[in-house]
């Protein structure tokens, strides 16, 4: 007789979804994530938009990485229409998807991912046995809405960047302020690192393929894509390399680096990356007893708590250029054209690709999300690890499971504007 | 002890993301507030009932009218988190478009089965309370709780314009300085943020009553701009509402 586990909705992720398997003979028959989330059709609905509008809409994609939306859609908008940006506008640009890579990750350690370790079901049951290590873990949190608000005019969905440049600029003082709580929190930063780093995952790992941006600095705007196996793309060639698939009778999209399943995040950004670190990361590196590269899909929460370190030192740096000058918002080069962008996303690499008409409006538009390319491997390291839990009970069976599954940090809404899964 | 559930319908998440901007507060209120579904963030979610429930996101499938009745059913107090629950927000555009367009722009033919119109909670369920804006502010989530935990009847919704809060901030008038702008005709409440930060509102959160839209497209395309650049603005977040609907139809002969 075989056997069905279900997980009917993953709880402390981002959006809805659920997963059944099918065992017979203790062996793993089946797995297959399903995404719960209703139809988004954002690809459809940008039809026809106007251009200036797109990153606005696309920020809509997704409450926990909005800003990134935002600056992909903003990059490949600009390509297209032929505008290059000074660095300074870059710069702050960087600056709000630094703080967004640190409040994503903070969200996904404090609420999702902690509570699992210490035995609780949520950081509010968790926040009464340890009041302190939440509390101090929510000022890295308010912290990194701090930045996206002061220069990016509020803590999702930011405002400031437009196409062609920025709305407004922050000030000296702002800029000041910002240095000082965050010069005040790499402690803090420094601190989840270590608590994550002591974690004892489970003891498993599979091999698979990695891939992130790679450049001349630790990649989240800039730069080519790279695999751990060596092979790399630039913008325009990425869908010779990065392949959709509808599969018959699962109803989902799933992405694939020419037919094989990989894993983006960020573990493939440590794993490509750790070299560009700051020094203040790096050095926690070299004390940690996680060691990079790492096949263990649990240590995606380390390379989280280690990102929150350097994106801390690298606003540090950057901030401390801001002189207080504005900038006017820069004219289209060119009314029609196609652009693509691809960046760092806190979840992993993120594909923005627009073809404008000469009325300024959306003519084709795709987007790539990183839950779609982590879906198949999500799927084999539950293959993969399930036979080590099997004879446990059922309950456990499923905690084991969420945690593999929430280490991954899926981000279903991302997934579910051009993913959907017809219910059974 | 007030029971609260709190559920997200298909959006973003973003407003779920804005209640825990506010966690430190939720948190001192633990003696209070208990959270007794929120599957976002709990593993243990009870099924009802409850005295508050929170809802965001809009209904874009059949099964969540289903899902919102049952939690309707369950609940003293039903409040609308955010521009999807409350109006449909960005999702709606769909529903205004050619619908094989749309939808072929993202899947083969035939391929979702149980999509519907777009629309937020109250097209099905009795709304009591709504939280404007997309995104919401955590502050106006935090005061309406408090209001309703303390047995104190929320104050009425006041009807007045953006623009009040605007001009008392001392922004230039966008309008008069030859940028689309619809302050006039959208609740205020936020502050004027975006005004703020440089960009122009397009109306998250909602429409006045006693808005004059006429008075304002009017003033609009004296001032240049085209049907379809009126339709940009007001069709973002506020397609659903019949006025954005009117400038849908209007087509670009006006």
């Amino acid at each position: 007789m075989g056997k069905v586990i279900e997980l009917d909705h993953i709880a402390k992720i981002e959006g809805h979804a659920a997963l059944h398997i099918k065992v017979d003979k203790g062996k793993v028959e089946s797995v297959n994530m399903k995404v719960l989330e209703g139809a988004r059709y954002f690809e459809g609905i940008l039809l026809g938009k106007h251009h200036t509008d797109v990153p606005s809409i696309v920020s809509r994609i997704c409450g926990f990485c909005s800003q990134i939306h935002q600056m992909t859609g903003l990059k490949a908008i600009e390509r297209a229409m032929d505008i290059e940006v000074s660095e300074y506008v870059e710069d702050l640009r960087e600056t709000i998807i630094l703080g967004s890579v640190l409040q994503s990750h903070a969200l996904h350690l404090l609420f999702f991912a902690m509570p699992d370790y210490v035995g609780h079901e949520s950081a509010i049951s968790m926040a009464r046995e340890y009041p302190d290590y939440v509390k101090k873990a929510l000022q890295l949190k308010v912290l990194s809405d701090n930045v996206c608000r002061t220069i990016g005019g509020r803590a999702i969905h930011t405002l400031t960047p437009t196409v062609g440049g920025m709305n407004k600029f922050p000030t000296e003082k702002d800029a000041a302020s910002l240095i000082s709580d965050l010069e005040a929190s790499k402690e803090k930063a420094l601190w989840l690192a270590g608590l994550f780093d002591d974690i004892d995952y489970p003891d498993f790992s599979r091999d698979t393929d990695y891939a992130a941006l790679v450049g001349n600095a630790y990649p989240f705007l800039r730069g080519k894509v790279r695999s751990s196996f060596g092979e790399e793309f630039t913008d325009f060639q990425y869908s010779q390399f990065i392949e959709e698939k509808l599969v018959e009778g699962e109803t989902a999209k799933r992405g694939y680096w020419k037919g094989k399943d990989f894993m983006v995040g960020a573990l493939a950004r440590m794993n490509l990356n750790q070299g560009q670190l700051s020094d203040s990361a790096r050095g926690f590196l070299k004390r940690a007893k996680t060691k990079f590269p790492s096949a263990s899909p649990y240590h995606n929460n380390v390379a989280q708590a280690v990102e929150n370190v350097h994106v801390i030192d690298r606003m540090i740096s950057i901030l401390g250029k801001v002189d207080g000058h504005s900038e006017p918002v820069l004219k289209a080069g060119r009314m029609d054209g196609r652009g693509i962008a691809i960046t760092e996303a806190p979840r992993g690499s993120l594909i923005h690709d627009y073809t404008v008409n000469q009325k300024g409006r959306v003519e084709s538009a795709r987007i790539i999300t990183p839950t779609i390319q982590n879906l198949t491997s999500i799927e084999k390291d539950v293959a993969a690890f399930l036979p080590s839990v099997l004879g446990k009970k059922e309950a456990e069976i499923k905690l084991e499971l969420e945690k593999l599954i929430r280490a991954y940090d899926p981000c279903i809404s991302c997934s579910a504007h051009f993913l959907k899964l017809v219910w059974e | 002890m007030i029971k609260v559930g709190v559920f997200s319908l298909t959006g973003c998440d973003g407003c779920q993301v804005v209640l825990l901007e506010a966690f430190g507060q939720l948190l001192a209120l633990k003696d209070h507030i208990e959270f007794t579904s929120f599957p976002m963030l709990k593993d243990k979610n009870s099924k009802g009932p409850f005295d508050i429930a929170i809802i965001e996101g809009s209904v874009v499938k059949k099964d969540e009218i289903e899902q919102l009745k049952r939690i309707r059913k369950q609940s003293k107090v039903v409040i609308a988190l955010g521009a999807c629950a409350t109006h449909g927000s960005v999702q709606a555009a769909k529903n205004f478009m050619e619908q094989d367009k749309v939808t072929h722009a993202v899947y083969p033919p035939g391929f979702v089965k149980d999509s519907t119109e777009v629309t937020g909670i109250g097209a099905h369920i009795k709304v009591d309370y709504e939280i404007w804006g997309c995104p919401p502010d955590a502050n106006d989530a935090m005061r309406l709780i408090k209001r309703l935990m303390v047995g104190q009847e929320p104050r009425d919704v006041d009807d007045d314009p953006l623009c009040l809060e605007c001009r008392a901030l001392g922004h230039e008038c966008l309008l008069q300085n030859g940028r689309m702008c619809l302050g006039p005709i959208t609740h205020r409440g936020c502050n004027a943020i975006c005004i703020t930060a440089g960009d122009a509102c397009d109306g998250c959160r909602g429409f006045l009553n006693n808005a004059n839209v006429d008075a304002l497209i009017g003033k609009l395309k004296l001032m240049g701009f085209t049907n379809e650049q009126i339709k940009d603005s007001m069709g973002k977040y506020m397609s659903n509402s019949k006025r954005t609907r009117k400038v849908i139809e209007n087509g670009e002969s006006n």
